[in-house]
């Protein structure tokens, strides 16, 4: 008896400590507690009081390297390693569980898309599982400024939208993982998702990955980045204080970027390829009253040069494809130049699983796409306008579309 | 992770393992993106120095430093650098990949 209450005081103590020694570290806790208990009510060893003085892990290790010779606890032995074998680890079997969970939908980025589809999906109560890879909010994570989603304070910025639309999709509960998903298989009807090893399931999924910066695809660009060629003005604007500055695009981005920019630089020229620019009136107009900025017209950059930095640039006219040099200011002895050329859709994941065109994937006015069950929003949808507001537009109306496809599965 | 300033910097750097310098600013997003990141990393690497700092108020620093984009994470021995990450390629799939070759 003494030794049965010898073991059951040290099963009590190792179910509170056990986990942080080492010593049982990878063993199934309940079956060494059992394996413990039954040899322990057989192995009279509790009459010695050398031994009862001994650390509980030790008896164990004593017990398991098969000191006691009493014969019957071979068979003891063989269960301990039987549970060992086919139980595993505690962490093992949650992992196992994780992988069992079938999520309701699962959301490709976190842009406004995403995070908008989120926020419907967990307010329907739809078990919901948001992925991003890098930044929360996209591309208006890095727009200084945002002022052309309907409701925004005056002078809201992107980053400050975004910290909304992300809280108020955390709210209602649905999950946001930063992690790179690197496979999908939308073939059966239980969507999978990869992260690496990690796989996860889903009735449904809403792919709003987005778009990712264009490059211009000069010489020397790739050389030059981080060293002058730049593609966040709110990052990198700071560096070129009283510097002159180039920004290349024309549409909205690249001039509400060069009048952020002219804020900082003592001059900016913006470099379009045609003669007038894409973005809208309003921002138009703030641009050509600005005394900092001025413009090269029908121009791409052909080679970007420099010892260190950028020094010099090499301009081609688009329609008399004469060529120039733009140098950088001897003072300054640094150009910096901000490419803000447009975006490129970031389908690379789902390329040859959904119908494309021209990269950009189509949907349906459901925001279906071409395989049951998978959804598609944002700036990756082939669409006319590309903003804030189409975004979580689509990112709403893909959330309902899910939900009705999942409830339907059900009946 | 440590924050260090313009004033210590120098000194901080100059060591015979890796030092690894997250520079970063509070008006960049992607920067803010990568800092818990980091920090993680920085966790799992005890022994390996690791040091955010604020280019906003140490600009000339940052340009003396041949940096003029963030994120950027500089890996210094001895006070040299001797690889860095910028923008779209300071992932931490990649400067993991880099510590572990470097250290």
């Amino acid at each position: 008896m003494k030794s049965l209450s010898y073991t059951i005081i040290n099963w009590i103590d190792w179910l509170k400590y056990g986990e942080e020694r080492s010593f049982t570290e990878g063993l199934s806790k309940q079956t060494v507690c059992l394996f413990v208990i039954v040899s322990g009510t057989r192995t009279p060893y509790g009459q010695n009081s050398e031994k009862r003085n001994i650390t509980h892990g030790a008896i164990r290790k004593e017990e398991l390297s098969g000191k006691q010779t009493e014969k019957k606890d071979t068979f003891f032995f063989c269960l301990f390693f039987y549970f060992r074998l086919f139980h595993g680890n505690r962490e093992r079997r949650s992992q196992r569980r994780e992988k069992f969970l079938i999520y309701d939908v699962i959301i490709l980025g976190a842009g406004p898309a995403g995070l908008s589809a989120g926020l419907y999906a967990a307010r329907a109560k739809m078990q919901t599982l948001i992925f991003e890879k890098s930044v929360v909010g996209g591309q208006i994570a890095t727009t200084h400024e945002v002022e052309n989603y309907p409701g925004s304070p005056e002078n809201s910025t992107g980053p400050s939208l975004v910290e909304r639309m992300k809280e108020q999709a955390l709210t209602f509960g649905a999950e946001l993982v930063s992690a790179e998903i690197t496979k999908v298989d939308f073939s059966g009807k239980e969507k999978k998702v990869f992260v690496g090893e990690q796989e996860y399931t889903a009735k449904s999924v809403i792919v709003a990955c987005g778009a990712t910066p264009k490059q211009i695809g000069c010489e020397g660009e790739d050389e030059f980045r981080g060293r002058g060629v730049c593609y966040c003005a709110t990052c990198d604007g700071p560096f070129f204080e009283d510097k002159h500055i180039v920004v290349v695009g024309g549409g909205d981005t690249a001039v509400e970027e060069s009048l952020y920019l002219s804020k900082i630089a003592k001059r900016v020229t913006i470099i379009h390829r045609r003669d007038a620019l894409r973005a809208a009136k309003s921002i138009q107009e703030k641009a050509f009253a600005n005394e900092k900025i001025d413009f090269l017209w029908n121009s791409v950059i052909t080679k970007i040069e420099g010892q260190g930095p950028v020094q010099r640039i090499h301009l081609e006219n688009t329609v008399t494809k004469e060529t120039s040099i733009l140098e950088a200011d001897p003072d300054d002895g640094v150009l910096g130049i901000f490419v803000l050329v447009g975006f490129n859709p970031e389908t690379q994941l789902v390329e040859g699983l959904i119908d494309t065109e021209n990269g950009y994937i189509i949907t349906d006015a459901e925001m279906r796409t071409s395989q049951e069950g998978v959804f598609a929003a944002g700036d990756i949808r082939k669409k006319s306008l590309r903003q804030v507001v189409t975004a979580t537009a689509d990112g709403a109306i893909a959330a309902v579309s899910a939900e009705k496809y999942v409830e339907a599965l059900a009946e | 992770m440590i924050e260090i300033n313009k004033d210590n910097f120098e000194e901080k750097i100059q060591s015979e393992t890796i030092a690894v310098v997250d520079f970063w600013s509070p008006s960049c997003v992607p920067c803010k993106e990568l800092m818990p990141k980091m920090e993680e990393l920085s966790s799992r690497y005890e022994h390996i120095s690791f040091y955010s700092l604020d280019v906003s108020k140490a600009r000339r620093l940052a340009i003396a430093q041949k940096i003029r984009s963030i994120p950027c994470v500089v890996f210094y021995r001895d006070g040299e650098q001797v690889k860095s990450f910028t923008g779209h390629d300071a992932t931490i799939d990649a400067i993991e990949a880099a510590l572990n070759e470097y250290i």
